[in-house]
């Protein structure tokens, strides 16, 4: 079972999807009903479903996060979060609006490249490390000036949530 | 005929020539600019030169080079399409200096028909009928007024100096005339330090109707009937139809008399288009003659049947028109939708780039004239224009259930296009009913944009969603793949999935 979140105005609207067998997925709306649909892609970018014998064809190709879906010559942008975007999305990558000096996994993932040493003095929003998750690398940097205390990852490490990745002092 | 001709253009219009060319057994040859190798009409052609940078001056525009290729390989006609050296006489001139073909008039008429003041003076000649006014400018109001009863109201009163609304008065009725004459006079002389004014015929919400000419070297001259071309954005047209649906029958006749008079004024010779305005009372007024292939001539060949292309070679190779008035009909009705990289919902911003999908409608009487093809590139430099989508009906209404029906199996992905923005102007009420004039999109454009429907939002958010899931499920079987080592195969891969989820708690 997967949860895909739609920010709609200040509140969410959350999917749930179930994988049912290959290509039959079982989905709860945000109005709380539950159908099965069974779905396609033909292509990469093309996607049919057929949802209570109505079969229906849409082009879907994601640009910047966002979803660009098309259907019979229309056109909507929708971001659909999953849950691990949405954890991104509230620990902000990069530890935006943390206050504290650490410099911690926003994501599960693993740790492809170290863009800093002990000792080094940083500025904010210079790269620290990267960490690579669903095959997407994600810049992350430092929240504020400083200096390295210590970096205890390396390159190669697998990192959970809130996994200490660099170590900072305040610039005073 | 000719066994190889130079299309002197690119994008569609360059494609669909080349398609003639192909059918009646001629080579066909490209041009292209450094910025256009991998474009379509390079694609297409049989041979294809580069004549230089992106920017058109540079290439498209370069008679000398075009022509200097023409000769090396050994082209005997150019084809110069639309736009870029269609209408440029000089270009014409050099074709027949250097014995090429040029596949469209002889230089004195596009001069002719190039320049305003002497189009109308010739025209006027040949009894053609102009917007009416007077040339001259007149002093009494009451003299004015007499000119202005004979044109019909409303007039509008212009000052000779004009410019930027000074001096310019519409007038709606007679009671109005004489103090708007005496208002406009005192207000360009004050603008201008010059009050001479003169009084013009205001033609009220006209439609533009063109009509469509081909004219022989033998002095035959035939007119293949009307489109109805009102539906434009910042004078641009976007949607053409024939027949047009509010043209009766007799002014059909004597617009198709007066086109055929319009070219022979200029000894016109091959493919040609004249222009005027209709207004609701059937009045109609010579605005200008195209003396080439117009870009909506595809819905002319759908009604009548005759591949305009294919007789302006057989016109330019000699050959005598192969029908007269009386062969030529208008069956049924088409219609023609310009799809353009351009975006409806940013005041029509032209929206170039990769074309990353592109599906084309097919089907009954559907017609797709593209310049483009799938992973494409719509370069920068050149008219956003990226297609043409063109059908025929029994009848308009049959016609435009066709054309939506088109719409909807149009997708253009990467890049913004009005494929949607056709859709809504074809479920316009003012469209619908055919009485739409030149303001019709402007004034549409001011009104709330009707809702997508179909339960578009909740559909295509679901479509959004099964997209993410599936993406999800596939990095994560890749993932899974990875970090067990090498593949195996015979398992399961729902349980190698619903394994990895359980793991990654996702």
């Amino acid at each position: 079972m997967a949860n895909y979140y739609i920010a709609d105005g200040d509140d969410e609207k959350v999917y749930e999807v179930i994988s049912l067998s290959e290509g039959l997925y079982q989905i709860t709306n945000p109005k709380g009903e539950t159908f099965e649909i069974d779905a396609f892609m033909p292509i990469e970018g093309r996607l049919n479903f057929v949802h209570n014998n109505r079969s229906l064809d849409f082009d879907v190709r994601e640009e910047d996060g966002t979803k660009i879906v098309q259907r019979r010559g229309l056109r909507t942008f929708i971001e659909v979060l999953n849950e691990r975007q949405k954890r991104m999305r509230i620990a902000g990558v990069g530890g935006r609006g943390k206050s504290g000096p650490d410099l911690t996994s926003p994501m599960a993932g693993k740790v492809v490249a170290i863009e800093c040493a002990v000792g080094d003095a940083t500025e904010e929003g210079q790269v620290l490390i990267i960490v690579e998750a669903m095959k997407m690398e994600n810049d992350l940097k430092a929240h504020v000036a400083g200096k390295v205390i210590d970096i205890p990852v390396a390159v190669g490490d697998a990192v959970e949530v809130g996994d200490i990745l660099v170590t900072l002092e305040v610039a005073e | 005929m000719f066994k190889k001709v130079l299309v002197a253009n690119r994008g569609e219009i360059a494609v669909r020539i080349m398609r003639t060319l192909k059918e009646m057994g001629i080579s066909t040859v490209a041009i292209y600019s450094e910025a256009d190798r991998r474009a379509f009409h390079v694609r297409v052609a049989d041979e294809a030169y580069c004549v230089g940078p992106a920017a058109s001056s540079e290439s498209y525009l370069r008679a000398d080079k075009i022509i200097e290729v023409a000769k090396s390989c050994g082209a005997e006609a150019i084809h110069p399409g639309y736009g870029f050296l269609s209408e440029n006489s000089a270009f014409s001139q050099s074709c027949k200096e250097a014995g090429i073909v040029f596949i469209g008039p002889q230089a004195y008429a596009i001069e002719m028909m190039g320049e305003k003041t002497k189009a109308r003076t010739l025209m006027e000649k040949a009894d053609v009928p102009l917007v009416p006014g007077t040339k001259e400018a007149i002093e009494d109001s009451l003299v004015a007024l007499d000119i202005a009863k004979t044109m019909n109201f409303p007039v509008l009163i212009k000052a000779a100096a004009g410019g930027g609304g000074k001096g310019m008065r519409r007038v709606n009725e007679e009671g109005e005339f004489v103090a708007a004459f005496e208002g406009a006079k005192r207000e360009a002389l004050n603008a201008f330090g010059n009050g001479d004014v003169y009084v013009e015929k205001y033609v009220l919400n006209p439609k533009h109707v063109e009509f469509q000419v081909l004219a022989d070297t033998h002095g035959n001259v035939v007119h293949l009937f009307e489109r109805d071309c009102s539906v434009q954005r910042r004078h641009q047209k976007i949607i053409e139809e024939t027949p047009c649906p509010t043209l009766l029958p007799e002014t059909r006749k004597r617009m198709g008399e007066v086109a055929i008079a319009a070219a022979k004024a200029v000894d016109y010779v091959g493919a040609g288009t004249v222009e005027f305005l209709l207004d609701v009372n059937q009045d109609f007024y010579f605005l200008e003659m195209n003396t080439r292939l117009q870009v909506e001539h595809p819905i002319t060949e759908m009604v009548t049947g005759i591949d305009l292309v294919r007789w302006q070679l057989k016109i330019a190779a000699g050959e005598k028109l192969g029908f007269t008035q009386e062969d030529l009909v208008q069956r049924g009705h088409s219609i023609e939708c310009r799809i353009y990289a351009e975006d409806p919902d940013n005041n029509f911003a032209p929206s170039p780039g990769k074309i990353t999908f592109l599906s084309t409608p097919s089907g009954p009487w559907v017609r797709d004239d593209s310049g483009v093809y799938s992973t494409a590139t719509v370069p920068v430099h050149y008219d956003p224009m990226i297609a043409k989508l063109i059908v025929w009906g029994e009848d308009r209404e049959h016609a435009m259930q066709r054309m939506d029906r088109a719409l909807c199996e149009y997708v253009v992905s990467g890049i913004t296009t009005n494929v949607g923005f056709h859709r809504e102007v074809l479920a316009h009420p003012s469209f619908i009913d055919g009485k739409y004039n030149t303001e019709f999109v402007p004034d549409m454009m001011k009104e709330n944009r009707p809702e997508k429907g179909d339960n578009f939002d909740a559909l295509t958010e679901l479509a959004a969603v099964l997209a993410q899931h599936m993406a999800d499920e596939k990095l994560l079987s890749e993932g899974g793949a990875k970090t067990s080592g090498p593949k195996k195969t015979g398992q399961n891969p729902w349980k190698q999935i619903s394994r990895a989820m359980n793991l990654r708690r996702i």
